[in-house]
Order: structure tokens, then sequence, then C-alpha cells
């Protein structure tokens, strides 16, 4: 059980990415032509500074309620509401700074005793995995956050469906992530010459 | 059992062996439970959703990521370690001896084993390797000390338990004190005996001026745990907003005291610090899922009812636990045990009467000694890795610290008061 480092990473061929071919870690960043890099340079600058907006909203919210309450002994009923809403924007979006440098917790006990082509099957199979049951999942998202947007966080204007807004995004996040790499995996396993290998 | 908790344990499976980020596999192997158990798939977002928003204690484990975070990025950790350097360097051992001060100390601003081997303990590693210890003996005393880091307060592990279980998390951080200091007290004694088998040298006395001249450089950072503690005990703050004003303090520190930190650094702190909150918060999502599933099929009771009808004597339950969560322990995340586990083993240490402040301290400790347990230790890898030192030379040094972190959970595990007599001191009833 590790987070994912590049040196357990398999044969560059494995990783090789459509465009041009470079290694990289764990499959997930896959290095393009210039325009696909400068969309996912905006893209990672997005989910950046979206992370960092929320975390310090989350930050300084704990702060302001613990200042109102015992400096100005008055205490805000919305800290909390708030807070808690801006961990969830933290960490569903931030979940896409760890796809993007293959950060998350995973065991690789078994998936690195496997041969190349074991360990392609596995990321098709595990990539299949998270994109099926997560896509599935998206509409009864839609219905939960529809019906969760008639309530507001406590001494707020702040609907819950914005507050709770991020699983969505994680969701489809995932699916567009995931199903990238699934194609490109696909594609390697249809297009590599096994025989050779 | 049915068919739709079968595909979950299913699901759970294969994401071990197909090396799934797991906090989608949880997630995934969750809707599919839902999905085959009929359930609306509007359940995922209140399970996950409702989950995170009814846990405001949650909130605290980025917060202590944060503090740590901005402390290693600082030179607070080499201010600390040169405090620690006056205070035991003169010991046979002397630098590892240092070693598991810093440790302590690092404990008191930090709530994660991994924090701490990867920030100190760079440190740590070439001060003792720059003095003739080996590489592999100052990897293993590193990897060792830093499991002491979520023993000592504050504590992520200890906060993810509190929320699982609905303990007090300001008294689970109180019991954690005393076999914090058990733990360093023992490794230190261990670290004396090798020192004398192997002739390990000691550093003169730094002398009176300089020690107080290092303890007043280091004062300002050693204050954070008073800060963080003393807010939690006068009721001043809850442990989130602890986690809140510590991180304030270590920025403070960092732009304000020291003028450690620059904005880039800053903003690469935050975007480790975003990484760091979703991994270990997507499993705890996904755990809010899976459960759901657990209480909906019963496990808990029926577990509870096998388990009691083998025996009742509690002792021999906690010692069996114990030794369930040291097995899985080599081979499992903490975050995913913990998430996983207690959930099925709490309800059964509770029938069996064990106090669950004791069960939460225990099994903390038990879970950090499998971050420096082989086959799959993280601490092993952090060290190994940070130092380019080959993983068979630290796990040839870590043996006898791990003997000695065994037989500290045996004492713990045996005694109960000396987990329990401090937060009795201020007010705990168990």
């Amino acid at each position: 059980m590790k987070r994912a480092t590049q040196e357990h990473e398999p044969p560059a061929v494995f990783e090789a990415g459509p465009m041009t071919g470079r290694a990289s870690p764990g499959g997930s960043d896959v290095e393009g032509t210039a325009p696909e890099q400068q969309r996912t340079s905006i893209l990672q600058r997005i989910e950046e500074t979206v992370t960092i907006g929320f975390f310090l909203v989350m930050f300084v919210t704990v702060l302001a309620a613990v200042i109102f309450r015992f400096v100005f002994n008055s205490p805000l009923v919305w800290t909390t509401g708030v807070a808690t809403a801006a961990y969830i924007w933290v960490l569903t979006v931030g979940s896409g700074l760890s796809n993007r440098d293959d950060d998350h917790i995973q065991f690789d006990l078994v998936y690195e005793h496997m041969p190349p082509l074991g360990k392609l099957l596995a990321r098709i199979a595990g990539n299949l995995l998270i994109i099926v049951p997560f896509t599935v999942a998206i509409p009864g998202t839609v219905e939960f956050l529809k019906f969760v947007a008639f309530d507001q966080i406590p001494g707020t204007f702040i609907h819950f469906n914005w507050a709770y807004g991020g699983i969505l995004v994680l969701l489809v996040a995932t699916v567009l992530h995931r199903g990238r790499l699934f194609a490109l995996d696909l594609r390697t396993l249809i297009t590599h010459n096994w025989g050779k290998s | 059992m049915t068919l739709a908790f079968g595909l979950l344990i299913a699901m759970f499976i294969a994401s071990f062996v197909l090396r799934m980020p797991l906090g989608y596999g949880l997630i995934s192997a969750g809707i599919v439970y839902l999905l085959v158990a009929g359930e609306d798939m509007a359940q995922v977002g209140q399970l996950m959703m409702g989950g995170y928003y009814s846990k405001f204690i949650l909130l605290a484990v980025p917060l202590f990521i944060f503090g740590a975070q901005i402390m290693n990025s600082s030179t607070v950790t080499e201010r600390i370690f040169d405090a620690a350097h006056g205070f035991v360097g003169q010991f046979r051992g002397g630098l590892a001896q240092v070693n598991v001060v810093n440790s302590v100390i690092f404990s008191g601003m930090s709530g994660s084993a991994v924090a701490d081997a990867s920030g100190v303990g760079l440190l740590e590693i070439k001060a003792m390797t720059d003095n003739g210890y080996s590489k592999g003996f100052a990897c293993a005393t590193t990897a060792a000390t830093a499991t002491i880091g979520p023993i000592i307060p504050p504590s992520i592990p200890m906060v993810i338990y509190a929320s699982l279980t609905g303990t007090s998390v300001g008294t689970l951080f109180a019991a954690g004190l005393v076999p914090g200091v058990l733990l360093a007290v023992m490794q230190m004694v261990l670290i004396r005996v090798i020192a004398v088998r192997r002739g390990f040298s000691s550093d003169p006395w730094v002398g009176l001026t300089i020690l107080i001249a290092r303890t007043l450089r280091a004062l300002p950072a050693l204050l954070t745990p008073v800060i963080l503690l003393g807010g939690i005990y006068t009721g001043i703050f809850t442990p989130t907003e602890a986690a809140a004003v510590a991180s304030l303090y270590a920025l403070i520190l960092a732009f304000v005291i020291y003028r450690t930190m620059d904005l880039s650094e800053f903003v690469s702190t935050f975007r480790l610090v975003g990484k760091q909150t979703a991994a270990v918060s997507l499993l705890i999502g996904g755990a809010f899922i899976i459960n759901y599933a657990v209480a909906a099929e019963g496990i808990p009771q029926a577990a509870a009812d096998l388990i009691l009808s083998i025996t009742g004597n509690a002792l021999l339950l906690l010692l069996i636990i114990n030794g369930l969560f040291l097995v899985l322990g080599m081979f499992l995340d903490t975050t995913v045990l913990l998430l996983i586990m207690i959930p099925i083993t709490f309800p059964i240490m509770v029938a069996a009467g064990i106090d669950p402040i004791h069960f939460g301290v225990v099994i903390v400790l038990n879970m950090m000694i499998g971050l420096s347990t082989p086959p799959f230790g993280v601490c092993l890898f952090i060290v190994s890795q940070m130092t380019d030192t080959p993983l068979r030379d630290v796990i040839k040094e870590i043996w006898p610290f791990i003997g000695i972190m065994l037989a500290t959970l045996l004492i713990l595990i045996l005694v109960p008061d000396i987990t329990l007599f401090f937060p009795r001191m201020i007010g705990y009833n168990g």
C-alpha cells in the first residue's frame, strides 16, 4: 500500500501517450501536442486555484468562528456549514490534482508482479470498474442535488445544491479522466505488437 | 450474505489487485452495492455529502496536514532539532536519541507519521549519517520514531477514529500523551542498548548557555503544542478550530517570525495539501457508503455475535483484534484499515466492556507499527526513497524497533490505566 511513485512504474512503452510516446507516471499524465499541453496547463491552473481558494475559505471561516466567539463573544451560526461546504469542494476538486500526479493511495503488491501485458490489462479493467459505476451514479446525483436545492446552509443564502455540487464535479471529472486513460491503454493494447515484446 | 454485498467485496478486492486508486475503488464498490441492492442512486450523494457535512471534526484532517506542511517548509524543524540536540545529544548514541526527542516535539505539531518521516526525517538522517551512523540504522531509527507522531496529540488517525465511533477527540488526544511518551522512552532505552553494543559515541554536552540559546531560538515553535492542547482543554476551541489556530500560528512563524517562506513555496504547500486532503478524504467518502452497506447487512452485529460466542474475555478479544490489525497493517494503509475495520470491531469491543478511548489509542499505536513493518511499511519506503538507501538495509535495522513497539503495545493492552490515567485526571469518567 502506498502512494504511487514513479520508480515503481512499468516500462515506458506501456505507459506511452499517443502523441509523443513519452513515459508518464502511472499512465495518468500523458504529454501531448502543444495545444493539448496548453489545455492541461489551463485545467491544472483552474484546479489549483479552485482548490487553494476553497481551502482558504475553509481555513478563514474556521478561524472566524473562534475569533467571533472568543474575542467578540458573538458566535456565528454559518461558519460550520460554510467551512464544511468549502472542505467538500477542496476534496472533490483536489482529487483532480491527485489524478494528474497519480498521487492517490493505491495498493500495488499484486500489480508490481504482473508482466507488462498484465499491467496494461489491469489498468484497463481497473479504469472500467471506476468509469461504469461513476457514470451510473451521475443521474441519481443530479436528482439528489435538485432535491437538496430547496434548503440553505443555516445563516446563509447558499443552497445545498451548491454546497454539495462538488460531488457532481468529482463524478464527471473522474469519468472523463479515467475514460481518457482507458482509451489510451486500449489503443496501446490494440496497436502494440505483443508478439515482439 | 446478499449478492449485492458479495459484489461489494469482489469490487473491494479488485481495487487492490488492479491497483485502482482506493478512494475511487471504495466509492465504486459502494455504488455497485447500492445499484444491485435496488437502492436509489441518489443515495450516493446523500451518504457521501451527508457524511462529510455531519462530521465537522473531519475538517481537522486537512488543517493538521496544512500546519505540518507549513512547519516542514520553514526552518522550524531545524530549530527544534538543535534544541533536542542540546537536551539529549550527550547521551550514548546521541544523535539517535536526538531523533527520538525531535520526533516527540514535532509530534506536538503534526498529526501524521508520514509528515514526520518526510519532514524532519531527512534532517535527522543526514545529521546521523554525517556523524558516522550507518544509513540503514539512521533510516530505521527515523521510520520508527516517526510513529510517535500520531500517538502524541494532535493525531489524524485519532480524529478519524473519533468521527467513526463518536468518541471525544479531546479525550483521545489526552489519552495519547502518556503512551506516546512511554513509546519514546522505550525507544531511547533500546537505542542506549544498541549504542553500548555497537560502541556508538556521544556528543559532548553543549553547556547551559548554548542549551538556553537553542531553546529560546526554538521557543516560538515549541509553543505550538501548548497553544493547541491548551486551547482544547481550556474549552476555548474545538479540535477542528485548534487545527486552524495551529496552522495560523505556523504561518505566522514561517512568514513573520522566522521569515523562511515565500509566496511560491506557500502556493506549492497548498497544492500538496490539496492533494493529500483529497487522497484521504475520498477514502473517507467511499467508507461512508461501505459502512452504510455493512450496517444494512447487519455485519457488525453478526461479527459481534460470532466472536463473543467464542470468547467473552475482554483481554483475549483485545489481543485477537490487535493481532488482526497487526497482520492487516502490514499490507493496508492506516486510513483504509481504520475506515473499514473500526465500524466492524468497535461494537465488539464495546460489547466486551473495553473502554472506547483505551481501544482507540491501542489501535492507533497498532496501526503505526504497521507503517514500519515490512513488506509494506509506508515510513520505510519514505526514508529509503528520500535518502537513496536500499530498503533491505532499512529493514535489517528496523526489527529491534518493531520489537520495542510491540512490547509497548502489549504493555498498553495489559495496563489500560497507563492510557486512561491522564484523561481521568481531566474529567473522563471511563
